[in-house]
């Protein structure tokens, strides 16, 4: 078996046995279950947050997208900046109302604030159809990985099923608490496998960073000026996917990781620290660069995993084992997340709040769990067996994940804001994404997931002015 | 004083707002370059170190 497989696969179960370990025992208290019990400090959430938001897009589709884009690539850089601008304004109040209603869920907070269970039951179906489209994403990251550390074809596939067999008994063992505490394997060999491949790589090749990025942009000099307004990756283009991508930057999964928080105070310090970790992300755009001076001329996936190719023809096999092994954790901490997240909404929204089904916590835990197997086998099954003809809904994971967080905004922000209005703007959202994803406009070169989102927006907006009052349910206060 | 302070928060969450979301597209070319950098590189990357230290100056303002 080559070296990066071994390495890859005692990565994962060290990293599985890690967490066990250290994780405390919890019985089976939802609570704990799936928030942690809102007990986490500064450093666990950080370490959870790092763990869930930085994917195999950050190991693999930004090198690709440095290898084969121009100078749009820079999105991600500006968009995650903006995402805890964004977060600072509004996690720190949904922290607190969830706090004060109990909340365990995204789809709590529909059912909370705006007063109807059905709405909540609605938004955790659809959230968690949105949540298994992610994670078949993560499973074809994995199998890239698991490609690229040396198994064929029929290997790869069976290694993605054994490794994400173990990440689902693993997150149906030990909850989120198991997650934080791996997620502390994963962030820091992630980030040190990033630092020393993107510094190495331009250093072997051509003595230092800065001579490699000489010749990078004497090789391609109009990669660096963002293209004309309109163009299919312009100006408006950047705007507009920067926006969508701070918007929707924390979706259901890293909303009930803020809810782990053990206090307000956590979850703000927590978002100002998180723009450090993503100084990570700059090493990847040199892995990037060199790849493109060192190895030009490949296409579609194989770009995304060019400087993995310049790895293993060049360098030591210990160190693809490296690279590979922290992206298969990057791609299964986020599932592990994904699966959760997923799994609790169903439980606690549609299962507990509108079927009735149980109110004692243990039975809701172990319905959690049981939904967990369900989930992860539902999206086994169909990445199985429909991974080609799921492309287009790929392409609506996210579009379809940001249309949540105006309802959560406007909700948290603005009184009037009511069920219809709120419900009327997701439904517009998730249908506009949906039919941009399957038929595509020109839109003059917006991005369609934002026109979406805007839609969305108007939407509310105008529904809630032109709507009469209507009281809140229990929000404390005159209204 | 207390106006001035909000002013100064309201300033330091809209400062790499535009510096991030905005500024980005109308930096062209290679040129000046920074550490073998070049512009969109080394002020997407400076912005995403100085968004803390503005979040970290709202936080201090608002605890005044």
């Amino acid at each position: 078996m080559p070296l990066p497989v071994v390495m890859v696969g005692a990565t994962v179960l060290a990293t599985i046995a890690f967490a066990l370990f250290a994780v405390r025992r919890f019985g089976n208290d939802p609570t704990q279950f799936i928030v942690g019990g809102r007990s986490f400090g500064t450093l666990l959430l950080w370490v959870l947050m790092c763990g869930e938001l930085f994917t195999t897009f950050s190991l693999l589709g930004i090198a690709g997208g440095v290898y084969s884009r121009g100078a749009e690539i820079y999105y991600p850089i500006a968009a995650v900046g903006i995402a805890y601008i964004v977060a600072y304004l509004y996690l720190p109040p949904l922290w607190r109302y969830a706090k004060e209603h109990n909340l365990l869920t995204l789809a709590d907070f529909f059912a909370t604030r705006y007063g109807s269970k059905r709405f909540g039951a609605v938004v955790a179906l659809l959230s968690a159809f949105i949540e298994s489209l992610g994670l078949l994403v993560y499973l074809t990251g994995l199998q890239i990985v698991l490609r690229m550390a040396g198994l064929g074809a029929l290997g790869s596939t069976q290694a993605v099923l054994i490794a994400f067999g173990l990440i689902t008994l693993f997150v149906f063992t030990a909850g989120l608490r198991g997650m934080a505490w791996a997620s502390v394997i994963k962030d820091v060999l992630m980030f040190g496998t990033i630092l020393t491949v993107g510094l190495w790589l331009p250093i072997a090749f051509f003595g230092s960073p800065a001579a490699m990025l000489d010749r990078a942009i004497a090789a391609r000099p109009h990669d660096f000026t963002i293209a004309a307004w309109t163009a299919g990756n312009g100006k408006l283009w950047f705007v507009t996917t920067v926006i969508l991508n701070a918007v929707g930057f924390f979706q259901a999964s890293a909303v009930a990781a803020t809810y782990a928080a053990k206090s307000e105070r956590i979850v703000r310090r927590n978002v100002m620290l998180l723009p450090l970790y993503t100084l990570s992300l700059v090493p990847v755009y040199f892995a990037g660069y060199t790849a493109s001076l060192v190895l030009p001329g490949l296409r579609g996936p194989q770009a995304d995993s060019a400087y993995l190719i310049v790895l293993r023809e060049h360098f030591p096999l210990a160190l693809l084992g490296a690279v590979c092994a922290s992206g298969a954790l990057a791609a299964l901490i986020p599932s592990a997340a994904r699966l959760l997240a997923a799994a609790s909404q169903l439980m606690k929204n549609v299962a507990v709040d509108l079927l009735g089904v149980s109110r004692e916590g243990a039975v809701q835990t172990w319905l959690t769990r049981i939904f967990i197997m369900l989930v992860a086998s539902v999206a086994l099954l169909l990445w199985l067996f429909l991974k080609a003809s799921l492309v287009d809904l790929l392409l609506f994971l996210f579009n379809g994940a940001v249309q949540f967080t105006p309802g959560v905004v406007f909700g948290l922000f603005w009184k009037r804001a009511s069920l219809a209005s709120v419900s009327i703007g997701l439904a517009i959202g998730e249908c506009a994404a949906l039919s941009l994803t399957v038929h595509p406009l020109p839109l003059a070169g917006l991005s369609p997931g934002f026109v979406a989102l805007a839609l969305n927006v108007a939407t509310a907006v105008v529904l809630t002015f032109a709507l009469p009052k209507v009281p809140l349910v229990k929000s404390g206060g005159s209204s | 004083m207390r106006s001035l302070a909000k002013l100064a928060r309201i300033a330091l969450i809209v400062l790499p707002l535009v510096a991030l979301g905005v500024v980005p597209i109308f930096i062209s070319g290679t040129s000046p370059r920074i550490f073998g950098a070049p512009p969109i590189m080394w002020w997407t990357v400076l912005w995403l170190a100085l968004t803390p230290v503005c979040l970290f100056s709202v936080e201090r303002l608002r605890e005044r």
